[in-house]
């Protein structure tokens, strides 16, 4: 009889074993296909995975945009054209461009940190709806707002970014015109920078 | 024509060596018996020729045999013609040696043994003849034999023997071959007549195989006689005919290479030429000429001769047609650089330039064949070159050089232009030659000049990408530094003017993007003129921007915009850069351009447009700021916009801002935030017209999350600031304070506002309507009667109802009734009032019938009665209305009516015959009074409904007059701040069904002991909100004094089965001296959910 109640509580401990485990495990992923899940689940999934890729391709673009940054900044150092006292500012611009690139970055990170926050959190919502696996929400959903917190005050710091660059322009265009008819120096690297 | 015949000296010169070459051969042949001399043959071919001859020889020795032993037999005459045929086999094959042994020469061939074998055939064909004259093989016999006397050169004895044979065998095969054979020797004696006869003898035979050529000679006969048109058709007939014979019936000759001298059909349409040339037009002969050749070597050798034909007769359209098939289809080869010659020449002759760019095509063409033969010298290939390279540039210089002018401006519609077919002629003759003589390729001297006709051809077509192109292989090659700037620039224009035009490919288009860049910077590098510079610098721009690079474009853009305003390039820059901003969807970037340019300088007639532009980015961004934070988690658009806003204070765009973010917190019923930023506006723009909106609109935001006070404030700045709307905006805040329980709160602040002139607008007929339902509530009627009778001229419907009822109050029932015919006669009235106008109606009729006092006379008794039913139906009309108050009001009075109505009937003395009905009737006025009453009290148990006149009917005993009791309210003490439930206020104003949050602010709002907001807050909720919130109202009710709330309150939630409604209700029942109903409410209304809260 003690050996029936041990096994019985053998079993039971190996039949808990796997909701136990699970709660403190990463996220798994669901399929679109698993049969478990009925439409709108796949849907809510498919949209979290949907906007995962997106803020992957922004942040390749906002990644390339960064190196064209860079790569105009060196090209003007390697070959400033002569344009006097009105070069600086235009090095400002390409600055103050780069940063905003650089900014645009961060917030196409964060954005993706964000997504990738969301559809975990959306793994764990619709496995525990649906009685696949159990996960502690609570730590996925913070983990989700802080994310998105985090998104926000990226994006937030864009518009600062962008002032300068608008600031940096209008300084460098006010120089520009200062130029006069030496503004052709300006325009003989145009096309390589 | 036929073997040329050996002349007469020459046959005794070989009778001699004959001779000579016997003695010879019988000196060596004796001097060298046995042994073997050396023989001037090879051996091998020796061998075999002197076989032939061995072979001969046997066959005739045998067929000897076969003669002398077929006597008599019917074969006998074949075996002599053979004989004969033998006979010609051995001379032939003597023949044949003597040739190998000599070689092909003009000297005489030395072989004596022909003759002699000859002369033995024509015997045994004379034998044959002569022994057999009726044999069917006469015709070969006399044949074979006239062959002989040819090959002897005997040529009478071969006519006899032909013309014998005609004669005896007209029908016979070998006829045509010996009319023939005697036609060409008529022909070459010179007889024209006597050969056309003999030859049409043949020709007008049936199918034969010597037909064609019997057509070729008689073509021949025609052309000696001069009739060129008869022998065209003889030589088109040889070749036809004989075409006909080889793919017919001589096709197996034909494929054995059996009687190759028959097909003349080459010859034919080579010899016609002549006479082709002279009397057949030069249209459609080359055609003609392809249709009757059978095969191309044909072809080529009949236009060669015909070309040539053309060329003596200096017919230029011939030589022209002629020579263009031969440098299409006849192999390379020196004869067509005369080709190409005679075709430049007659082109130019001509003018012809129709179709210029198929004959320098042309002229190209055969030169890679020619060029690129093996075994062609330098020299020769240089020669090659040079003159094809003359001819095509020649034939494309003046191609284009016939054309009619370009028009120096736009043409005039009667300037002539060059038709578009001619100019695209000519663009593929440059085309031709330039994709020849190239670097790389063929060397061209006239490459740069083709390339700038090229230029201005497609330029005139309009074709610009392709001139473009051509300018610029021009640019890369010219010498002259000049020169390649203006090709530069000439490309860059035209590359230009490519891609503004569109409709290109997308590798076109990436062509011309690229070439114009490198063009330009060509010309960046040197010295622009001022019509130039800004022109490149745009199209540099303009190219990146048709790429999709608008940020580099943008840049580029904008410095043409300020380094050329007011031109044209620098005005269509300006609008580009901001085009390209508004494409990357950067409007931040655009407004901030579009000032900048307008800072900075651009032309003042564009200035308006850029300023329109600008401001339109600007308002853009506003609304794309909102609603993009409004799609961001967590994202609050209305701190964005108030950020957004600061960045732009003291602008229109700033006031928008604040306005949107205004917007954006009364979206999300955000009460603080909305006040906040109407703060905000008041303070950064005092003068703004939106304000009112704005006070207005957070006068019913708080008022909506039940913040009275805040909402009061509101709606006082929101009528400071608009005077003309203070009545409408101060009648909301009276009506705020009335439903808050403050009536004469409510009745003094709309008093000032009210005066007749007012009274007759829209506007204040409302206020005033809201005065009279507030006058009357509140007030007794003398007090409503003052308040009210000065607006009594052209009192709008709601005023005259109310007046209705205040005169019935008063005793003016002739006015009252006057009054209430709005009641009836105005269907919009709200239906409170519509009930007070009927009830005054009512009142009306029961007044008057209760001072009728019928005498016993039966019409007065009929009229009294018809009196009682119009106002037993007034009442219940007002009854079925179902207004709480008026309809409760109407049982009540009915019931009093239908009581004092059976009590005055039983009373009267009805003469005998109406005393029953009476008695019945008074009995049922008694049973109306009863239910009336009980109707009455069953709207508190059934409906919850405890109003005054209900509570009436509750004691048993119907109100005792038409007034309705007031029930003011306690003033309001407690004041919760609007921190008190601010979340459930934000929740309920978003979702007033939220009835969770509703009875949590109510909740909250009592427990901070502001009652007066609990029960504003939880009236919301009465309906759908379920027990414990009814019970909640009631208990807000009870505590403001509102006893009609409090008993509706809890009776809806002892209607749900809640327990404290139960015991509340009875609580309140008491209180107002209802004992007798607060013990029935437990009956009433059976518990079902323990608990709730106690009153």
């Amino acid at each position: 009889m003690v050996s029936r109640a041990l096994s019985l509580c053998v079993r039971g401990a190996l039949a808990l074993a796997p909701l136990l485990l699970s709660c403190g495990r990463p996220v798994a992923p669901l399929s679109l296909s698993d049969p478990r899940l009925p439409a709108e689940a796949r849907q809510g999934i498919a949209d979290a995975q949907d906007e995962l890729v997106v803020a992957e391709g922004r942040l390749a673009d906002a990644e390339g945009a960064v190196a064209r940054a860079q790569g105009a900044l060196a090209r003007l150092a390697a070959a400033p054209p002569a344009l006097g006292a009105a070069l600086p500012k235009l090095e400002a611009v390409e600055q103050e461009r780069l940063a905003l690139r650089a900014a645009e970055r961060d917030y196409a990170a964060a954005d993706l940190r964000r997504a990738r926050a969301r559809l975990s959190l959306m793994y764990a919502q619709t496995a525990l709806r649906y009685d696949l696996r159990v996960y502690a929400l609570a730590p996925l959903e913070e983990a989700a707002a802080a994310a998105s917190r985090e998104a926000l005050a990226a994006r937030a710091a864009l518009r600062p970014a962008q002032a300068r660059v608008e600031e940096a322009l209008s300084a460098w265009w006010e120089a520009y015109r200062a130029l006069g008819p030496e503004d052709a120096r300006f325009w003989e690297g145009a096309l390589t920078r | 024509m036929s073997t040329p015949r050996p002349p007469r000296r020459a046959a005794r010169a070989l009778a001699c060596s004959l001779s000579l070459s016997c003695s010879v051969a019988l000196s060596l042949a004796l001097s060298g018996c046995g042994a073997r001399g050396a023989d001037a043959l090879d051996p091998p071919l020796a061998d075999t020729l002197k076989q032939r001859i061995t072979k001969a020889r046997n066959a005739i020795e045998e067929t000897r045999r076969a003669i002398a032993r077929a006597q008599g037999t019917p074969y006998l005459a074949e075996l002599k013609v053979r004989l004969g045929e033998l006979f010609s086999d051995e001379a032939r094959a003597h023949y044949q040696v003597a040739r190998a042994r000599e070689g092909v020469s003009d000297r005489p061939l030395h072989a004596p043994q022909v003759k002699t074998l000859k002369r033995k055939s024509i015997e045994a064909y004379l034998l044959a003849l002569r022994d057999h004259p009726d044999s069917p093989l006469r015709a070969r016999a006399l044949f074979n034999m006239g062959q002989e006397h040819r090959e002897l050169g005997e040529y009478d004895e071969m006519r006899a023997a032909f013309e014998r044979l005609a004669r005896e065998a007209p029908d016979d095969p070998l006829t045509s071959e010996a009319l023939l054979v005697l036609g060409g020797d008529a022909f070459d004696r010179g007889r024209l007549e006597e050969a056309a006869a003999l030859l049409e003898r043949v020709v007008a035979g049936p199918p034969h195989r010597v037909k064609g050529s019997a057509h070729y000679k008689l073509a021949w006969v025609r052309v000696n006689q001069d009739r060129c048109d008869a022998a065209l058709v003889s030589f088109e007939e040889a070749a036809r005919v004989t075409g006909a014979w080889l793919e017919g019936p001589g096709r197996e000759d034909a494929r054995a290479g059996r009687y190759a001298e028959l097909d003349v059909r080459r010859l034919a349409l080579t010899d016609m030429a002549f006479c082709y040339g002279k009397e057949r037009p030069e249209e459609g002969a080359v055609e003609h000429l392809r249709a009757l050749s059978h095969d191309r070597p044909t072809f080529v050798a009949a236009l060669e001769r015909l070309s040539r034909r053309y060329g003596v007769l200096e017919r230029l359209k011939g030589v022209r047609d002629t020579s263009r098939a031969l440098l299409d289809v006849a192999p390379g080869g020196d004869r067509r650089l005369e080709d190409a010659q005679a075709l430049h020449g007659a082109l130019k002759q001509l003018k012809d330039y129709s179709a210029v760019g198929a004959d320098v095509e042309r002229l190209c063409a055969s030169l890679r064949r020619a060029a690129t033969r093996p075994g062609l010298d330098d020299a020769a290939r240089a020669q090659l070159v040079s003159e094809h390279e003359r001819y095509a540039r020649d034939l494309a210089v003046s191609a284009l050089a016939a054309l009619p002018a370009a028009p120096a401006a736009p043409a005039a519609p009667a300037a002539p232009a060059a038709p578009a077919p001619a100019l695209l002629e000519v663009a593929r003759a440059h085309e031709a030659y330039l994709n020849t003589f190239k670097p790389g390729g063929f060397e061209g001297e006239g490459r740069l000049d083709l390339l700038s006709n090229l230029v201005e051809v497609y330029a005139r077509l309009g074709m610009d990408f392709e001139a473009g192109r051509r300018a610029f292989e021009r640019s890369l090659e010219a010498q002259d530094a000049g020169e390649r700037r203006d090709d530069s620039y000439e490309a860059v224009t035209r590359f230009q003017a490519a891609l503004e035009g569109g409709a290109r490919g997308a590798a076109d288009r990436v062509v011309a993007r690229a070439a114009l860049r490198r063009a330009a910077a060509e010309l960046l590098r040197g010295a622009l003129s001022p019509e130039q510079r800004p022109r490149v610098r745009f199209a540099i721009a303009q190219s990146l921007y048709s790429e999709g690079l608008l940020e580099e474009a943008a840049e580029l853009l904008t410095a043409v915009a300020l380094s050329h305003p007011g031109t044209e390039q620098g005005d269509a820059a300006a609008r580009l850069a901001l085009d390209a901003h508004q494409q990357r969807g950067d409007l931040q970037g655009l407004a901030a351009a579009g000032e900048r340019l307008a800072r900075l300088g651009v032309s003042e007639a564009l200035r308006p447009r850029l300023n329109a532009v600008v401001a339109a980015a600007r308002q853009q961004q506003v609304d794309d700021l909102a609603l993009e934070a409004a799609g961001l988690d967590g994202g609050d658009p209305t701190e964005e916009l108030l950020g957004f806003a600061q960045s732009n204070a003291n602008t229109p765009l700033g006031e928008r801002a604040l306005l949107n973010a205004f917007v954006a917190a009364r979206g999300e019923a955000d009460l603080p935030g909305m006040r906040r930023v109407a703060d905000l506006i008041a303070a950064q723009y005092p003068r703004s017209e939106q304000l009112v909106g704005v006070w207005s609109s957070l006068a019913r935001a708080a008022a909506a999350q039940v913040d009275l006070d805040g909402a009061l404030a509101a709606f006082e700045r929101a009528a400071e600031r608009a005077p003309a709307q203070a009545l409408a905006l101060r009648a909301a805040a009276a009506e705020l304070l009335a439903k808050a329980g403050d009536e004469e709160g409510a009745l003094s602040a709309l008093r000032p506002l009210l005066t007749p002139e007012v009274a007759g607008a829209a506007e204040g007929r409302a206020a005033l309507g809201l005065y009279a339902a507030l006058a009357t509530r509140a007030r007794p009627a003398e007090s409503a009667w003052a308040d009210l009778a000065p607006f009594r001229e052209s009192a709008p419907p709601e005023l005259s109802v109310a007046l209705a009822y205040v005169q019935v109050l008063r005793g003016q029932r002739d006015e009252a009734e006057s009054l209430a015919q709005v009641a009836v006669s105005v269907e919009a009235l709200p239906a409170e009032l519509k009930a007070m106008g009927l009830y005054a109606f009512a009142e009306v009729y029961g007044a008057n019938l209760r001072e009728f006092k019928p005498a016993s006379d039966v019409d007065e008794l009929a009229e009294w009665v018809s009196l009682l039913e119009l106002a037993e139906q007034s009442y219940l009309k007002v009854a079925r209305l179902g207004d709480p108050r008026w309809g409760a009001a109407a049982l009540s009075r009915l019931a009093a009516l239908s009581r004092d109505a059976g009590a005055l009937m039983a009373s009267f003395a009805a003469p005998p015959a109406l005393a029953a009905p009476l008695k019945a009737r008074a009995e049922a006025l008694g049973r109306q009074a009863a239910q009336a009453l009980k109707t009455c009290e069953e709207l508190a148990w059934r409906r919850g409904l405890f109003t005054p006149p209900v509570r009436e009917c509750l004691k048993g005993a119907p109100m005792a007059s038409a007034e309705l009791a007031r029930e003011p309210l306690a003033p309001r003490a407690g004041r919760a701040g609007a921190e008190v439930g601010a979340a459930d206020r934000a929740l309920v104003a978003r979702n007033p069904q939220d009835f969770k949050a509703v009875a949590r602010l109510g909740a909250a709002l009592l427990a901070a002991n502001d009652p007066h907001l609990a029960r504003l807050a939880l009236a919301q909720g009465l309906q759908g909100g379920g027990p414990e919130l009814a019970n909640l109202y009631g208990v807000s009710c009870a505590r403001v004094g509102d006893w009609s709330g409090a008993l509706e309150g809890f009776g809806k939630a002892a209607l749900g089965g809640l327990e404290a409604g139960v015991v509340n209700a009875q609580k309140a029942l008491r209180q107002l001296g209802l004992s007798a109903a607060a013990e029935r409410a437990p009956k009433e209304w059976p518990v079902s959910i323990q608990g709730g809260e106690l009153w």
